[in-house]
């Protein structure tokens, strides 16, 4: 009687192919042929002083990445960087989502003072923290806590530059999964609530056994979102540290613009941008079959 | 199940049901009490005037869904399903028709769409055919010309060109610094550079190896060697040395002048003259230590005047470039010396907290007494504090000398030999090397100086203290001599943040560049 048919999309089936040629031929084009070719040059031993007359070197580039400290310091701070990111703004989204989906009076303002941040490019918002955190008297945090009479606190020294720019970030993009995950919790059915009022279950019970489950959806997209962009990390990096001190904060992209473009290194940047390709596919899959869990076990 | 199929069969007859509202309607007041009884308002339940098959089916399955998990429902759900189980026939039986008719409207629309896609793809690729010997309405010939810095540092030059060659026409082209030499290597690679590129010694170096220049030894020729010689290669040379850079210590007048304070003549002098600084609460000099250059000016400096400027270090730069002798074992001792800058509290481990801008607010206000840096900054510096009264000394090393200030010419204009243009490129570039040339470019770039012999413009007073350095030709750029390793001259910066911090000892910081350097080499 449940016999589920599948939907055959209104039986567009054969004309499928037309609508989907344009866009089709222009990802070829600018994204698998690229990489295509990024994976070429990966095993070539093509630099700007050898841009033309091209052989193959074998695994020599990739070698040369793991033998590379910077690159490796890159891939472990990217990947810091993407979980600590998600994880936070996951953590701290979602009991903001939930608490700016009652109705308070100015759950308006508060939403959009919330998600005010994420609509600044990180750039600006690198720039701007740049004075915030700045160790001269005229930064924002370190002037204030000189008129209380403490110490400077050194936002951007090895260890804790990172951190830092994390922190900003947090900030930012918090307000953003709240956005999504707001969405979602407007989508689930108030009688489900009701259902567990009957049953009396209180506020925290509630969350956790009816909200939480059915959040599946949202925390989805911000978790493979948030990892996936946190691994590519470049504009706030480059706005706020620019990889210093030292190479504390290089990531996997700065590194990729510093040694694979500005000085002139191809075919190794290639065989890194081929690594990183790895890592971050290993990542979604991990990530995505985690989910899979999730999801199997909530329905 | 017969007696509902039965049923539904009935009521649509009975109804004269022709479209799927009309289910709708009907069944909404046949399933008015049932649906009161599970809590879900009958609005909310149908998709009141939807026209969509899909969207419908989709929110039908939806309510199932929802019945089924109520639980108070447990007696009318068999019933309910039934319903909307045919329900969802009807809508599919009666939509079929409709949906074909529609289809072919969408065919026609595809068609379009791909025609346009292929116009624009084609679009794309035809153009400029003719664009390779460029010549305006009026028979000029347009070159153009990339640079690095804004078309505000060579506005007197561009109209001086003007005037001066007049059957050309410059184009310039401004290319922001972090991208310019991979915008420039691959126009130059496709054989499609611009005319007249602007070179760093480094990217000179490259291009001339690669065979992308022209040579330009006669115009060479006018020039002092200082200036021509980062930019020849095997004999020969292939940029023409533009105003030169330099970078010194700027000082407040006042504040020594306030704290009595002398100006120094040796290094050990000024380390005093910051203690003393210090003492009287004033932060001695302003550094934004999160870029990496201001600790690699500053302690380059002083080896240049401790090594690299005596007899055994005048070869340094050149041995470098070959990879026959490395940092590491030659330079250490006069960095151990220099370190005296971060052991006496001058750099601090908080100033990589602070970036250039900062350091230079900290300046212009009076917080500090001096900021390393160059006649680039002069103007924003008056700008913020016009009252301030400014000057700048040289770096220093142990023996009173002159003093030294790290510079080298700015930018060399250099002929791409595949130009299509090259007359013209060689006639613009020999009205820059003139007096006059110069002194336009001069305009716009205040405090550097011209390598054209015969080109003497007055220093501006704010260099006064300076003007020995400037008089003995004592600018030296140390990197600039390092041929294809010049570039690691920003792993050096990098690498001397870590050593301030303390992350390592200065034999690891050197051998890191060291072998930055000999990767850079290899390539």
């Amino acid at each position: 009687m449940t016999r589920k048919k599948k939907l055959q999309a209104g039986g567009l089936g054969k004309y499928f192919i037309i609508f989907i040629i344009p866009a089709l031929v222009i990802y070829l084009v600018f994204s698998i042929t690229p990489f295509l070719y990024t994976v070429y040059y990966s095993f070539t031993d093509y630099t700007d002083m050898n841009p033309i007359h091209l052989s193959f070197v074998g695994i020599k580039n990739y070698l040369k990445v793991f033998q590379t400290p910077v690159m490796l310091t890159a891939i472990k701070n990217s990947v810091v960087y993407a979980i600590l990111l998600t994880g936070f703004q996951t953590i701290l989204g979602l009991p903001l989502a939930v608490v700016l989906n009652r109705k308070l009076k100015s759950r308006n303002i508060l939403r959009a003072v919330f998600f005010f941040p994420a609509v600044f490019s990180s750039l600006i918002i690198g720039y701007l923290w740049n004075f915030i955190m700045s160790s001269s008297d005229f930064g924002l945090i370190n002037n204030i806590l000189h008129q209380l009479g403490l110490g400077t606190v050194n936002f951007f020294t090895s260890k804790s530059a990172l951190y830092s720019v994390i922190l900003t970030q947090i900030w930012q993009w918090t307000g953003w999964a709240m956005v999504i995950f707001l969405a979602n919790l407007q989508g689930i059915a108030p009688e489900l609530y009701e259902a567990a009022e009957i049953d009396g279950a209180n506020g925290i019970q509630k969350f956790f056994y009816v909200t939480l489950p059915l959040m599946y959806p949202s925390v989805k997209i911000v978790v493979v979102t948030g990892l996936i962009g946190g691994m590519k990390v470049f504009d706030i990096i480059y706005s706020m540290t620019s990889g210093g001190p030292g190479d504390a904060t290089q990531t996997v992209m700065t590194v990729m613009m510093k040694k694979g473009i500005s000085e002139g290194f191809y075919s190794t940047g290639a065989a890194f941008g081929v690594c990183f390709f790895v890592i971050v596919l290993a990542i979604s899959a991990v990530v995505t079959k985690l989910m899979g869990k999730w999801s199997e076990a909530i329905q | 199940m017969s007696v509902a199929k039965e049923q539904i069969r009935q009521i649509i007859s009975e109804s004269n049901i022709s479209s799927v509202a009309d289910v709708y309607s009907l069944l909404k007041d046949s399933f008015k009490d049932i649906l009161q009884e599970l809590m879900i308002s009958p609005s909310t339940f149908f998709c009141k005037g939807v026209e969509k098959n899909i969207s419908c089916t989709k929110m039908a399955a939806t309510d199932t869904r929802k019945i089924y998990t109520s639980r108070k429902n447990i007696r009318n759900r068999k019933n309910v399903q039934f319903y909307l189980f045919y329900f969802q026939l009807i809508i599919r039986a009666n939509k079929r028709g409709e949906e074909e008719k529609a289809m072919k409207k969408k065919i026609v629309s595809i068609a379009l769409c791909a025609a346009m896609t292929a116009g624009l793809l084609v679009g794309c690729g035809g153009k400029d055919s003719d664009s390779s010997t460029e010549k305006t309405s009026d028979g000029k010939t347009k070159i153009r010309m990339t640079y690095w810095n804004s078309e505000d540092t060579v506005k007197t030059l561009l109209d001086y060109l003007k005037k001066e060659v007049p059957d050309v026409t410059v184009e310039f082209q401004f290319i922001d610094n972090s991208n310019y030499d991979t915008v420039v290597d691959t126009q130059l690679s496709a054989e499609e550079g611009p005319d007249i590129i602007c070179e760093s010694p480094a990217s000179a170096l490259k291009h001339a190896k690669l065979g992308y220049l022209e040579k330009l030894d006669e115009l060479g020729g006018k020039y002092s060697e200082a200036g021509t010689n980062v930019y020849s290669y095997d004999g020969g040379t292939y940029a023409l040395p533009g105003i030169s850079w330099f970078e010194g210590i700027y000082f407040n007048k006042q504040l020594f002048e306030e704290n009595n304070i002398a100006l120094p003549t040796t290094f050990d002098e000024y380390i005093a003259a910051c203690k003393k600084f210090k003492d009287a609460g004033i932060k001695p000099l302003a550094a934004g230590l999160k870029s990496w250059e201001p600790m690699l000016k500053n302690s380059m400096a002083f080896v240049t005047a401790e090594y690299l400027s005596t007899k055994e270090g005048k070869n340094f730069g050149e041995e470098y470039r070959d990879g026959k002798t490395t940092l590491e074992g030659n330079w250490n001792p006069y960095l151990e010396k220099w370190s005296e800058m971060i052991t006496e509290g001058i750099y601090t481990e908080d100033m990589v907290g602070i970036d250039h801008d900062q350091a230079l607010e900290e300046f212009a206000t009076g917080k500090a007494a001096m900021f390393c840096s160059g006649p680039w900054d002069l103007e924003t510096i008056k700008e913020k504090n016009p009252e301030l009264q400014i000057d700048m000394m040289p770096f220093y090393g142990t023996e009173a000398s002159d003093g030294w200030l790290i510079g080298g010419p700015g930018c060399g204009f250099a002929v791409n030999k595949s130009s299509e243009n090259k007359e013209a490129a060689m006639k613009v570039l020999e009205a820059i090397s003139t007096v006059e040339g110069q002194k336009a470019f001069w305009q716009d770039n205040q405090g550097g100086s011209s390598y054209l012999e015969g080109a003497e413009f007055n220093l501006p007073e704010e260099y006064a203290s300076a003007s020995k350095a400037l008089d003995a030709g004592n600018v030296y750029c140390p990197w600039n001599e390092w041929g294809d390793a010049a570039s690691a001259h920003e792993t050096y910066g990098t690498e001397m943040q870590s050593y301030l911090l303390g992350e390592q000892d200065l034999d690891t910081t050197l051998k890191n560049v060291d072998s930055a350097v000999k990767e850079l080499l290899e390539k």
